[in-house]
């Protein structure tokens, strides 16, 4: 859907057409999911929380006014409505969250990048499930503002506008949860140990 | 190695495509004497990839359990109608009489009062108010200007009944109790509206009849942002009024002409908006469309 198209889908429904909204879920439904997938860990949850952020986003679209993209607006519902969720939750330690993966489906990282040298740097596989757990390690917002860009695709002003907060903000709050992220991965041993054989422990990747 | 911390925020920028040329060719010159960057580069790079790929597929039931509870939501708000037109006209009535002496404050109203009266409304009623404008309309249609400004009106005197803790408006947050007994109250006739609206001097303004179009639409023909201004302040500018629709009742929104520029007043979130056409383009347009 073209953002014209979009439009005039949102209008159609703000006009009462009730069925025309189905169209909005099914543009978004697989990345609302994976984002409520990714913030809580487990698929019950994320079902219920995908459910209760597009019946919010319905009860709310009169207010919607077309001046800021939907998919911010839809990802702010969405990521307030997840920090909630884990709110009163009361943040689980992250090894009591059930992130199942039964297909046991491992990635074999793709490395046909810009660097020659990579492809003996990354051997091992960075399984989905691993990364998976590394997410679960970050605090909230860091999780939350890196979904929003690697699930959803949103560049740094529309993540600014959808969590009010400045690019500014958004781009070190990025980079720190890489960073995080990478970290922990580097710890469960599935990024090689070249990263930190060249620099002494502690320093550059905390 | 502490500069090596100016790259690496670089490098995240760099995977969201976030860099300018010149500082894409720094950046490369040092990941090719910065083997510690270089693997840096490449894990995020890798774990980028590695989120943003393979997402799952929803369990095939969720489109249809979301739109279940939709379409039920949906049915829940047009059978509060009944109950909600009644104890809404009630509070209508009475708020009339207290229009007049608010009028000329009321525009001023803090935005915090006029958040409170935007939250009651949200609370589901602005179906309530989209029925009460539907007496507004019809009025209107009947030839009478003045109705519109119960439209305006009846926003106006909630916020100042909110603020001055009167009862009624106090009620209109969603209380079902209350909202009951305000039905068994008797109920003015909306005439009473029509009749502080003669008394508003904005009689001789111009309304634009633009009710085929669903306000959306008005608000991209419009556009432009936000403003800090005062709606009282802009009163002596005030060009005219276009009437739209907002769901299935009418909304007048005001429109102003000062020194060149066009503002027009969201009657709903109580926030002038400088407009992106200029007076004389509406005009034309609006002299298009008559």
């Amino acid at each position: 859907m073209t953002r014209d198209q979009e439009l005039t889908v949102i209008r159609r429904v703000q006009h009462g057409d009730t069925e025309a909204f189905e169209l909005l879920v099914a543009a978004y439904e697989k990345t609302v999911y994976n984002v409520a997938l990714q913030m809580t860990g487990s698929r019950e949850d994320a079902q219920d929380l995908t459910q209760e952020a597009f019946l919010k986003a319905y009860s709310s679209l009169p207010t919607f006014r077309g001046d800021s993209k939907f998919s911010s607006w839809l990802y702010r519902i969405v990521s307030n409505l997840c920090l909630d969720f884990r709110r009163r939750q009361g943040r689980r330690p992250s090894s009591s969250l059930t992130v199942e993966d039964d297909e046991g489906e491992t990635l074999q990282l793709d490395v046909a990048d810009e660097s020659q040298s990579p492809e003996a740097l990354l051997e091992r596989k960075l399984t989905r499930e691993a990364v998976r757990r590394g997410l679960q390690e970050l605090p909230e917002e860091q999780r939350q503002i890196l979904l929003l860009r690697e699930i959803q695709g949103l560049s740094y002003e529309e993540i600014g506008e959808a969590m009010h907060l400045e690019p500014g903000t958004v781009k070190s709050r990025i980079f720190r949860a890489r960073k995080k992220l990478c970290a922990f991965l580097l710890k469960d041993g599935n990024i090689p140990d070249f990263i930190s054989s060249k620099n002494p422990r502690g320093s550059d990747v905390p | 190695m502490s500069s090596c911390e100016k790259y690496q925020e670089l490098i995240s920028r760099m995977i969201d495509g976030d860099l300018s040329a010149r500082e894409e060719a720094e950046l490369a010159r040092h990941l090719d004497g910065c083997p510690t960057c270089a693997a840096l580069f490449d894990a995020f790079s890798a774990v980028s990839r590695q989120i943003g790929s393979d997402l799952e597929e929803p369990p095939a039931a969720l489109r249809e359990n979301v739109m279940a509870v939709v379409r039920r939501e949906e049915i829940r708000r047009k059978n509060r109608i009944p109950t909600a037109i009644r104890g809404v006209l009630s509070i209508a009535a009475v708020a009339a009489l207290v229009v007049g002496v608010y009028w000329g404050v009321s525009l001023s109203q803090s935005s915090k009062a006029a958040a409170v009266s935007a939250a009651a409304f949200e609370n589901g009623a602005v179906v309530e108010k989209a029925m009460l404008a539907e007496e507004a309309a019809d009025a209107i249609d009947a030839g009478s200007g003045a109705p519109e400004e119960s439209v305006i009106t009846e926003e106006a005197a909630a916020p100042q009944a909110a603020e001055n803790s009167f009862s009624l408006a106090d009620s209109v947050p969603a209380d079902e109790a209350t909202r009951d007994a305000l039905a068994e109250a008797p109920m003015a006739a909306p005439a009473a509206l029509p009749e502080e609206g003669a008394e508003e001097p904005e009689d001789e303004v111009p309304a634009w009849d633009l009710s085929a179009w669903d306000v959306s639409l008005l608000w991209d023909l419009l556009g432009g942002k936000p403003t800090e201004l005062d709606p009282e302040e802009l009163e002596p500018a005030l060009l005219g009024r276009i009437v739209v629709r907002d769901k299935d009742a009418a909304l007048s929104v005001p429109v102003f002409s000062r020194d060149g520029v066009l503002y027009y007043l969201d009657p709903l979130s109580r926030t002038v908006y400088q407009a992106e056409l200029s007076p004389s383009e509406l005009l034309d347009f609006l002299g298009e469309t008559d």
